[in-house]
């Protein structure tokens, strides 16, 4: 029987950590991608780890590249993610510049990559996690810039209802 | 309700050569409100009817140039209202990773740049920031960054509207589809909502009054909000 071919893009830790192993666990073949890819480890069932930045367009290029021949992926998980808490004016504008760079620009940037590759299998699932959206509540934690990713699903759900066979299904799951 | 024409005040819009920020700084310079206006044109192509107020000529997509606007206003404001803006119509797989990172860099990252600067004018005149948002932030087909961004701007405004409650009024104000030219530049193909399209002063209007209006951070400027200021005075 043919082997779920799984992407990981933030698997070193969190989430993309435990998407890893779940997937291993059912032998999927996996592929991981993260800034420190030495923090992923081993894990058996993992058949490629490569390092990337997802806020440089360049990175991700080259990461892609590398990851081709494992291509067209039956589930694509970008879990990738940082953030930065505290007073918002407390808060070095360059470190807020760089979580919208990972989090927003880059999962934009990773998604828009895949899809011009065909990268994600033909009824593929690309699944990006994010906190929930009710967090919005909470004071000092701009983790309220979360709705971005609902609104990029919703967005893409509308625009791909017209050809559901020809692209990949995209949800966001929050937890 | 209150009457922005009652006070003078001192404002800064962002965005403010073109589209819905021009038309802010000419209602509020009819006023007699004091303005900076800044924009990315240089001062030298601007329209012909931009009015008789400063003008710094900033690129919202280098930190460096906004950096530098920050050190070149004025020690003291009322209001800020950020009006810049850039997007595609096209779909996500059509978008460049250049033009991606831009939109984000004018729609979001510009957007806390300047309130994180702003603050300490603002909050020394329990002031308000009003973030100019888009109903696209709901969800629209073939605008997905573009949605995507100001769906985080409001994020953004929720947050900071929650966290400096008391000190600086934050609202994000949501036009509908606007005459603006972005929609063509943007390559949005010309149809019937053309037409049905408001107009960039009563949206400008709309941005103005409803910044000072108390209630909930987020409004939406719309047919409805518009003709309901013409029918009563005042939005619903």
């Amino acid at each position: 029987m043919r082997r779920v071919k799984v992407l990981v893009i933030g698997a070193a830790s969190g989430l993309g950590k435990a998407v890893v192993a779940q997937a291993a666990a059912r032998s999927d073949r996996v592929c991981t991608i993260d800034v420190d890819i030495h923090a992923v480890g081993d894990v058996d069932g993992v058949v490629a780890s490569v390092a990337c930045d997802i806020s440089d367009a360049c990175a991700i290029e080259q990461a892609l590249d590398t990851l081709e021949q494992e291509a067209p992926f039956d589930l694509v998980v970008i879990s990738a993610g940082i953030s930065a808490t505290g007073p918002f004016e407390e808060i070095d504008p360059a470190l807020m510049s760089r979580v919208i760079n990972v989090n927003l620009t880059g999962t934009m940037m990773m998604t828009a990559a895949l899809l011009k590759r065909s990268m994600i299998a033909r009824a593929g699932r690309l699944v990006r996690s994010t906190g929930p959206e009710r967090m919005r509540l909470l004071r000092q934690n701009h983790n309220s810039l979360k709705p971005f990713h609902f609104i990029l699903e919703h967005t893409l759900r509308k625009e791909w209802s017209d050809k559901p066979t020809d692209d990949c299904q995209i949800c966001v799951l929050a937890a | 309700m209150t009457d922005p024409r009652r006070h003078a005040r001192s404002y800064l819009v962002t965005g403010a050569s073109s589209g819905i920020g021009l038309e802010i700084v000419r209602l509020l310079a009819d006023r007699k409100h004091s303005v900076v206006a800044t924009g990315r044109r240089d001062a030298s192509g601007l329209p012909a009817h931009f009015p008789d107020v400063p003008y710094l000529s900033a690129d919202m997509a280098d930190a460096a140039q906004r950096h530098q606007l920050l050190l070149q206003l004025p020690p003291e404001l009322d209001r800020a209202i950020l009006c810049c803006g850039a997007g595609f119509y096209r779909s996500i797989s059509q978008e460049t990773a250049a033009d991606i990172q831009r939109i984000v860099e004018v729609n979001v990252v510009a957007a806390i740049h300047l309130a994180h600067g702003l603050f300490p004018r603002l909050r020394e005149c329990r002031g308000r920031l009003g973030l100019v948002g888009s109903v696209a932030r709901r969800g629209t087909a073939r605008m997905p960054v573009y949605a995507a961004s100001k769906a985080a701007l409001h994020g953004l405004a929720r947050s900071l509207s929650i966290e400096w409650s008391g000190i600086v009024d934050v609202k994000v104000l949501d036009p509908g589809p606007t005459a603006t030219g972005m929609s063509v530049a943007a390559g949005r193909p010309a149809d019937w909502l053309n037409r049905l399209m408001l107009s960039p002063a009563a949206v400008a209007h709309g941005i103005i009054e409803t910044l000072e209006e108390g209630g909930t951070f987020s409004r939406t400027i719309s047919y409805v909000h518009v003709a309901r200021r013409k029918l009563f005075g005042c939005a619903a």
